[in-house]
């Protein structure tokens, strides 16, 4: 589970980019965070991974606030990037070793998990080339196998989809899936609507640091009174902030 | 239409980003003021006595414009040295040259908006040392504002032809290279090759230039600056500059001037011809990685998954990047491993009268009961130097660039990677002096018992400039850049690294000198000096460090 209580983030030049921001993250469900670009979605997420601090407010991933016990916090979370373009110049299975380390995964544990995720991404016959020739959506997937190796309970991934091939992204689907069947914590960004129209047990709309809305898509409907795309009643929703 | 060359140029200067300085911050300006009024008046004031003290021996015989001339070889060969290292990292290894490649510009207008930015960087190089010369001795010729107006068109021009010289070489041996498939390491291979070249260009220079001493005496009895040409017989163009500047007042001066500027110009065009001929097909394919795809079995994965504590896995992953990163190599790692190269260049290969006695009088030093403890004082000295120079930890902060944000995801504290990438500095700095140590141990017929003693001490002159270096880039990082070249090659902490190093030096240097330490009492002054020093720099970095690293939001 993930708790935000008044979180709020300026950035210097006086662009307040998460305003008054409170939200909980329940395990057993796939929670989407939507909102145009540059609405608040990446800073979000850049303060429950620990790469920001909040100016004030207070974040916490399974209890633990994130303040007080920073460590303890990061090695719970599985963090995919919206950028995959890290680590070029090492190998795919150096990458892989290091960050193994990096989270103290045991050798065993490792090579089952490196085996199991590679085979499923298609990944295995490239992990001897460096990073640095993989195409954008073999980056985002070393990335992602990178990021679950140490089996966290917590995935936080931002626009995780992006650079992924059909295939790719329905394996990903899937394993967001069963992750949270197996009643722990999903919190993904996306501006793609149709994929959080049809993967999110629950969202959140965020516009100007603000958060809009918290729900499931049901009650997003119910909220609006129509029976309308998730896609007409986001537009409708950002669009009354301006 | 405008000039795309300067359209170019301009645009890589601005995107370049400067020296990483950033006057809004505290820090950044605090540690410029420092240098603006403490390290730079002392150097400028030594630099000002020395050349005082050339010029009060020249003047008398008539020689005077020997002066001249020296800093105006100096100058070319400093470009030649540094504006290789620029040329084979602006040229071959930065990434903005794929972004011009589609545009449809020439290659030459590429080369040349590129030779333009390191231009402006070797002025300012050579600011250090032109500019206190010239002006001196525009003073005490009392010249007129022609020649200070000559002195700057010739500054201007100055830096052409050596780092002309220096970009053939690359140009030529990239062209080479590209040819194979194994790009990227034949890449790194050449531009070692060229630097290497490159020096020993400018070394052979130098030997050239000796001539015997009847010689100079005859030079010498015609007096009226007869002397000052001589200097200038490699670099053709720096004779003219000196006679324009020389014989300002009068036509031949002129002449000179134009001859001066016609040839700097020509040389330019040339260097432009050849960069349409062999530029684009040298760098091409600049960025491609080679792909194996092998097949990864079960057991293949049993000898590949290795298990580090995460200190050792960080380390080992700052080191990899920067013996696989071309930019970070031949920067940071190559030039620690030139000096006992250089050393037995000049000392040994080609020695002359000079050297020989020169490695006569160290061998005697070195081996002399009464002197050995100066000779320590010296020899820490010169391992602190060694050990600022590279910029290792002086851009290990910088050299994370937008990527800093995963160190600060990763579950590792700050401490810990404080220590892995302080451990890199030293671990490198270590494995490049060890060799200049044996050599010297060597070739300086050291007792074993001293060569013991330097091996084990080298290791705090090393982890004291490391530290400062880490600490200077914690505060003041330039993580702002779209290719590597910008975050070790424009960054000025690499600079006060170093301004820092020669301070630990002269320490090293007047201690046992003015206290004359016998071996005994250097082995305990001097040590205790360093690890004071690094233990205030430890509190400083687990301090001020970590939390500059912890509020470091990108």
């Amino acid at each position: 589970m993930i708790t935000l209580e008044h979180v709020n983030k300026t950035y210097p030049g006086g662009v307040k980019a998460v305003d008054n921001v409170s939200l909980t993250v329940p395990s057993g469900e796939i929670f989407g965070f939507l909102g145009p670009n540059g609405a608040g979605k990446t800073t979000a997420i850049k303060m429950i991974t620990g790469i920001l601090h909040p100016d004030s407010g207070v974040i916490k991933v399974n209890g633990i606030n994130i303040a007080e016990n920073p460590l303890e916090v990061k090695k719970q979370i599985g963090f995919v990037p919206d950028d995959p373009n890290m680590f070029l110049r090492l190998k795919g299975i150096e990458y892989l070793n290091f960050m193994g380390d990096i989270y103290d995964v045991p050798s065993d544990e490792r090579k089952a998990r490196i085996s199991d995720l590679c085979k499923r991404f298609e990944m295995t016959d490239v992990l001897r080339d460096p990073i640095q020739s993989y195409s954008h959506g073999m980056r985002q997937k070393i990335v992602i196998i990178g990021a679950l190796l140490h089996n966290p309970s917590v995935w936080i991934l931002d626009e995780p989809m992006t650079g992924l091939d059909p295939r790719s992204s329905f394996l990903l689907k899937t394993m967001m899936r069963e992750h949270v069947d197996n009643n722990r914590t999903l919190f993904f960004s996306t501006h793609v609507l149709d994929v959080a129209e049809k993967i999110c047990d629950r969202i959140a709309i965020i516009n100007r640091g603000r958060i809009l809305f918290t729900g499931t898509i049901d009650e997003m409907r119910e909220h609006f009174r129509k029976n309308a795309s998730l896609e007409s009643m986001f537009l409708e929703l950002t669009d009354n902030e301006k | 239409m405008k000039n795309k060359t300067l359209i170019l140029a301009r645009v890589m200067l601005k995107n370049g980003g400067g020296f990483g300085f950033n006057l809004k911050n505290k820090g950044s300006l605090a540690l410029l003021l420092l240098v603006l009024f403490v390290s730079l008046p002392i150097m400028i004031y030594g630099l000002v006595e020395m050349i005082a003290f050339f010029y009060e021996g020249l003047a008398p015989i008539g020689q005077e414009g020997v002066l001249l001339s020296w800093g105006l070889v100096m100058s070319s060969l400093m470009v030649l040295f540094f504006g290789i290292f620029h040329v084979v990292s602006s040229f071959y290894f930065a990434k903005d040259i794929e972004t011009y490649l589609p545009m449809p510009v020439r290659p030459r207008q590429i080369v040349g908006a590129k030779f333009l930015v390191i231009l402006l960087y070797e002025y300012l190089l050579i600011s250090f040392i032109y500019l206190p010369i010239v002006i001196y001795f525009g003073v005490r010729e009392g010249c007129g504002l022609l020649y200070y107006l000559y002195a700057l068109l010739a500054m201007a021009l100055l830096p052409v032809l050596p780092l002309a010289l220096g970009t053939l070489m690359v140009m030529l041996i990239m062209r080479m290279i590209n040819l194979t498939r194994y790009r990227e390491l034949l890449r790194i291979i050449g531009g070692t090759f060229a630097i290497f070249l490159g020096l020993a260009v400018s070394f052979a220079m130098q030997k050239f230039n000796q001539i015997t001493p009847d010689e100079i005496e005859e030079l010498v009895q015609a007096g009226s600056n007869s002397l000052a040409l001589l200097e200038t017989k490699l670099f053709p163009t720096v004779r003219w500059a000196v006679q324009a500047l020389l014989h300002y007042q009068i036509a031949s001066g002129l002449t000179s001037l134009l001859i001066f500027v016609g040839l700097s110009l020509v040389i330019f065009a040339a260097l432009l011809l050849l960069a349409e001929l062999v530029y684009i097909k040298g760098v091409i394919g600049i960025s491609e990685a080679g792909s194996r795809r092998q097949r990864v079995r079960e057991d293949d994965l049993v000898r590949l998954v290795k298990r580090r504590p995460a200190l050792a896995a960080y380390l080992l992953n700052e080191i990899k990047l920067l013996l696989r990163t071309p930019v970070y190599f031949l920067n940071c790692i190559l030039p620690e491993f030139i000096w006992p190269v250089f050393f037995v260049f000049s000392f040994i290969v080609v020695p002359d009268r000079d050297s020989t006695r020169m490695l006569a009088a160290l061998t005697s030093i070195l081996n002399d009961p009464n002197t050995m403890g100066a000779a320590l004082g010296v020899t820490l000295a010169i391992l602190a130097f060694i050990g600022g120079s590279n910029g290792i930890t002086a851009t290990s902060i910088s050299r994370e660039g937008k990527e800093l944000y995963i160190k600060r995801y990763i579950p590792v504290s700050y401490r810990q990677q404080l220590m892995a990438k302080l451990l890199s500095g030293i671990v490198i700095g270590y494995a490049g002096v060890v060799p200049v140590i044996l050599v010297l141990a060597v070739f300086l017929k050291v007792p074993a018992y001293f060569t013991a003693i330097v091996m084990i001490l080298a290791l705090l002159p090393l982890t004291l400039t490391s530290m400062c270096g880490l600490l200077l880039d914690l505060l003041n990082p330039k993580l702002e850049w779209d290719t590597e070249q910008k975050a070790v090659k424009q960054n000025i902490n690499v600079f006060f690294t170093m301004l820092f190093s020669i301070a630990v030096a002269v320490i090293m240097i007047a201690v046992s000198f003015i206290l004359d330490l016998t071996l005994a009492w250097a082995l305990i002054v001097l040590p205790v000096i360093l690890l004071a020093g690094c233990i205030g720099f430890y509190y400083l970095l687990a301090t001020v460090g970590v939390a500059a690293f912890r509020n470091r939001e990108g």
